[in-house]
């Protein structure tokens, strides 16, 4: 559903969609796995939540340097705009997160 | 008026808390950081709201104003302005033909910055990574540059519907 409450492109398509985008193939060199949920945010609205999944001695290279940091968050930003560009209705909050 | 440096002043406490411990920081530095952000946020964007809209209010006038902000609405708002075409709420037409991307990066970091908030003021479940949390100070601290940069972006017609969206964003679709 996207704002107008048509679907635009229905969730089993937002899915296939997504599996293409989190391709381990298409993720930065430093993002070890990607995955995704969907729900709805904290206004009650369709949200994908995406999960960069990170090793933990990048994560502390990360804290230190900020052009590493800017480039992954050029990446998620991008993401979040392919994702947008579904018009799934369903709004993408990428967020890094310590991969097991 | 009274808090004019208010989002600048609280998004430099923000980047303190972020990196208040040296090695391992706490969920609840990390938690305040991320709220102190979104504040910085909300502050940056009802100023220049209410700064392009009316300019010339009084101080008792402006503070007033400022209290008709809603975060839900503004949250709605910045959903709709990361999307290349914006439509107007509850119906297929289009408010907003070809957004501008700087508008659009606004946006989607507002709405971002919103939903984190959220997650660090009311779910003890979840977990923060110093590294995430920088990241959204410094996207948060681009989009007051980009702002601040760009007069041509601050008075779009782009723009100036964003801000506008923010009080009366259910009336673009009153049609008398």
């Amino acid at each position: 559903m996207n704002a107008n409450g048509d679907t635009g492109t229905d969730t089993e398509e937002l899915e296939r969609h997504l599996q293409e985008l989190l391709a381990p193939s298409r993720l930065p060199a430093n993002v070890k796995s990607a995955r995704y949920e969907l729900g709805t945010d904290h206004i009650g609205e369709p949200a994908v939540r995406v999960f960069l999944e990170i090793e933990p001695k990048f994560l502390t290279i990360l804290e230190k340097d900020k052009a590493q940091l800017d480039e992954l968050g050029k990446f998620r930003q991008d993401l979040a705009f392919k994702i947008l560009k579904l018009e799934s209705g369903y709004f993408p909050f990428i967020r890094l997160a310590e991969a097991a | 008026m009274s808090a004019e440096s208010l989002p600048e002043h609280l998004l430099e406490q923000a980047k303190h808390l972020a990196r208040r411990e040296r090695t391992r920081p706490r969920q609840a530095s990390l938690r305040r950081a991320l709220s102190t952000a979104y504040y910085a946020f909300f502050h940056f964007l009802t100023r220049e709201t209410v700064r392009q809209i009316a300019p010339n209010l009084s101080e008792d006038n402006y503070n007033r104003v400022y209290r008709w902000f809603d975060h839900g609405a503004m949250a709605r708002v910045a959903r709709a302005f990361s999307e290349d075409v914006v439509r107007i709420p509850g119906t297929k037409d289009v408010l907003i033909p070809k957004n501008d991307p700087r508008i659009q990066f606004m946006s989607l970091t507002f709405a971002e910055a919103q939903e984190l908030r959220h997650l660090a003021d009311y779910d003890p479940g979840a977990v923060f990574l110093r590294a995430d949390v920088l990241d959204r100070i410094y996207r948060i601290e681009d989009a007051f540059a980009v702002w601040r940069r760009f007069r041509a972006v601050r008075n779009s017609p782009e723009a100036n519907a964003f801000l506008l969206s923010f009080l009366l964003w259910e009336k673009w679709g009153k049609r008398t």
